[in-house]
């Protein structure tokens, strides 16, 4: 496991994107999501999981996602599940052309420099 | 708290998972529920993020732009220096012209129901009159109406206090007995006198006044048995029924009344004086309640009718009077009179336009400066956009910054009105005979203008530079920070600068008129104070010296006429050649003594008006003289 200051920060505002998009596949309750975020990152990025929470609370205020308390098929108690709404959806396309954007931009200044 | 609740089993759910998932891989129970917090991170500080989603989430980013518009102005001071004086300037101007607006033409009198006064006037042929006579009052009175009550009063009066030749004065007026009924004054102690107390035969407890709290304060120590005491007044021994609660200091606005005592009484303090109390003499403005729920209009078609028997039988019995036909009006009257509501409204809302265009002149400065700001700042908002924040998060900062701007200005701004509504007051009853005497202590209504302009300013001077200066092309700026927001922004710029240099041409302008306007309300209070005393109605003068008068005549075309007539104290004097202005006649500056006789003020002012007459005859010989 790397550590932590080793680790990429998460940009402000990105975790947003990321929570959307990983409900897109599905609805999910906080821990599935971190892990899901864990894993499609191959470990790099990598979130306090407590942080998930005050951003989920955010986008159901927001009306971008709604939860609902759900059994799953393996389990005897209920979790909190997120799925994502059609105004989420719209808000996470949005999102991702700007995160395109702002990666391109970024990706041109950084480029490698030639002749080095 | 149910949310609370699902928040706990929420977060407990998702340590339980993950401890679940390393016991899984081998781990012991106590080192998995360790693990599986420390990967959670501050469970309290999780808590408190998603409570300030939840509810406060509006103030916290509120105090959150606060504190950030504190921290970017206090980083510029000379900027933010230079904001707040101008605003305080701007906005300061505008309180002190509102405040005397308000004092003088809005506040309501600190009566029960003020908007149920009326003020009577009567028209005919197209002239109003303001005035009555006393008997008139006591006739109408007594006719059936919907109005609850008549109440009488005078214009100033100055009395002399104690000793005769002690030459304190205190002034006062007069008022017909029914008036602290009918006009529903509250009293710190006692009561007002009664109709009882208003009989031309003298007041079944003798003579009566009320005083003025002030007045009590002031002159009577505050003294609790001030009630029964009695005063002498123009050496008459005189028992005082009551103190008016604080703030009603009669009903006419700009002139305070420490003393009030029965119109009857007149004829006691003033003895040998003219026939005030015939049916000729008017010179009380006279005011009404309305029963309650009776629309204005009705009232007055039942007001006329009993007019009507009024004029017959009292007013203009012979018919000589030309009276017949004319109309009584019912005018709103909770506002009090003021004879300096004719001379002084129109140069108010002159210099209501004038400092209006002040604050905008301040404005569009501001503006152009904030619009400068904004550009050097544009790193700052692009890197913000960049990390997500909302164009209308930026504009909301932008606005913030406006509105903290605008607050300090508007807080200094009160103070500054405070001082300044007082100089005002000062200036414009320079040269008057009798000062003005305008509460212009701030009051709700100022406070409140205050808050309205401090709201409208911001927006005012905010707006553009809050939608100018986030409009950015986020990652534009970053690496080319250079380039200013392209062509829009020069021209934006250079309509400020041409509404700046449009606003200042008109303000220097319309600043010169004003000053003359106002040099010319003061001298001509000073110059022409030939005014009748409102006691002095009654003497039979025949060339109107008692009932004001009217000097018309027009400069350039030789067509000039002097009409000396009788007028109440509303009407003005007519253009004098030469001046070319208006003289109020209601100045007042006269003081009669006991015999009726007319101090040297009098003269003086009659000397200038015959100066002048005679100037006329000089140069056209024949037109004046007899």
């Amino acid at each position: 496991m790397t550590r932590s200051a080793d680790r990429p920060e998460l940009l402000k505002g990105t975790l947003d994107m990321l929570i959307l998009r990983t409900l897109l596949l599905g609805a999910a309750h906080g821990r599935q999501i971190a892990k899901h975020i864990e894993r499609s990152t191959d470990d790099v990025l990598r979130v306090d999981h407590g942080s998930l929470y005050p951003a989920l609370h955010r986008l159901v205020k927001n009306g971008w996602i709604t939860a609902e308390w759900k059994t799953p098929k393996d389990r005897n108690r209920e979790f909190k599940f997120y799925s994502l709404t059609p105004g989420g959806r719209r808000q996470l396309r949005a999102e991702e052309s700007k995160w395109n954007q702002l990666a391109r931009a970024i990706g041109q200044v950084m480029r490698p420099v030639e002749g080095t | 708290m149910k949310s609370e609740d699902e928040l706990d089993r929420e977060i407990r759910n998702h340590l339980d998972l993950e401890a679940e998932e390393r016991r899984a891989a081998g781990a012991n129970d106590d080192e998995a529920r360790y693990a599986a917090r420390r990967r959670f991170g501050n469970i309290a500080s999780v808590k408190e993020a998603v409570r300030a989603t939840r509810r406060w989430a509006r103030f916290d980013t509120l105090g959150q732009d606060l504190r950030y518009a504190v921290r970017g102005l206090v980083r510029t001071p000379a900027f933010t220096l230079t904001a707040i004086l101008s605003l305080a300037l701007g906005i300061g101007a505008n309180l002190t012209v509102f405040t005397l607006v308000n004092a003088l033409l809005l506040r309501t009198l600190p009566v029960a129901d003020p908007s149920r006064l009326v003020q009577v006037s009567v028209t005919n042929a197209g002239k109003t009159r303001q005035t009555f006579s006393y008997p008139t009052i006591r006739a109408f009175a007594t006719q059936p109406t919907e109005l609850t009550g008549l109440c009488g009063f005078a214009l100033g009066e100055s009395f002399e206090i104690g000793e005769m030749g002690s030459n304190r004065k205190a002034t006062g007026t007069w008022m017909t007995g029914d008036c602290y009924r009918v006009l529903g004054v509250p009293f710190a102690a006692g009561r007002g006198f009664a109709p009882e107390d208003d009989r031309p035969e003298g007041g079944a407890s003798g003579l009566v006044a009320v005083v003025s709290n002030d007045y009590w304060r002031r002159e009577l120590e505050g003294r609790e048995d001030v009630i029964g005491a009695s005063i002498v007044i123009e050496g008459n021994t005189v028992r005082v029924v009551g103190v008016t609660a604080r703030g009603f200091d009669g009903p006419n606005v700009g002139r305070t009344a420490d003393i009030t005592m029965p119109v009857s009484a007149m004829l006691r303090i003033r003895p040998g004086g003219p026939p005030i109390l015939s049916p000729g003499s008017n010179w009380l403005r006279l005011f009404a309640r309305l029963q309650p729920d009776v629309p204005r209009e009705q009232a007055a078609a039942r007001v006329n009718v009993a007019w009507t028997r009024i004029i017959d039988e009292v007013v203009d019995p012979s018919g000589q009077m030309g009276m017949r036909g004319a109309r009584v009006i019912l005018n709103s009257g909770g506002t009090g009179w003021s004879e300096l509501r004719t001379q002084f409204t129109r140069p108010l809302l002159v210099l209501v336009v004038i400092v209006a265009m002040v604050l905008l002149l301040a404005c569009a400065n501001l503006a152009s400066l904030l619009l400068a700001r904004a550009s050097a700042r544009q790193r700052e908002f692009a890197v913000r956009l960049a990390m997500g924040a909302g164009r209308a998060r930026l504009m909301r900062q932008v606005l913030t910054e406006s509105f903290l701007l605008a607050t300090i200005g508007g807080a200094v701004a009160v103070g500054f009105a405070r001082f300044s509504s007082d100089a005002l007051v000062s200036a414009l009853g320079a040269g008057r005979s009798r000062p003005i005497a305008l509460n212009v202590q701030p009051d709700g209504a100022v406070l409140a203008a205050a808050l309205a302009i401090v709201l409208t300013t911001s927006v005012l001077f905010g707006l553009a530079p809050a939608i100018r200066g986030t409009a950015i092309e986020g990652s534009s700026v970053l690496y080319d920070s250079a380039r200013p927001n392209g062509r829009r922004r020069g021209r934006f710029a250079s309509i400020l600068v041409s509404v700046q240099t449009a606003l200042s041409l008109v303000l220097v302008v319309g600043a010169t008129l004003f000053a003359q306007t106002l040099r010319n309300l003061t001298r001509v209070e000073f110059r022409i104070s030939p005014r009748r005393s409102d006691a002095g109605v009654g003497r039979d003068s025949a060339i109107g010296a008692r009932h004001g008068a009217t000097i018309g005549a027009r400069p350039g075309n030789g067509r000039r006429a002097r009409r000396l007539t009788r007028s109440d104290g509303s009407e003005r004097f007519g253009k004098l050649a030469g001046e070319g202005r208006r003289m109020d006649s209601v100045g007042d500056s006269r003081r009669r003594s006991g015999d009726g006789r007319c101090r040297r003020r009098d003269h003086y002012g009659w000397a200038i008006v015959f100066r002048r007459l005679r100037h006329f005859d000089a140069r056209r010989p024949g037109i004046f003289s007899r």
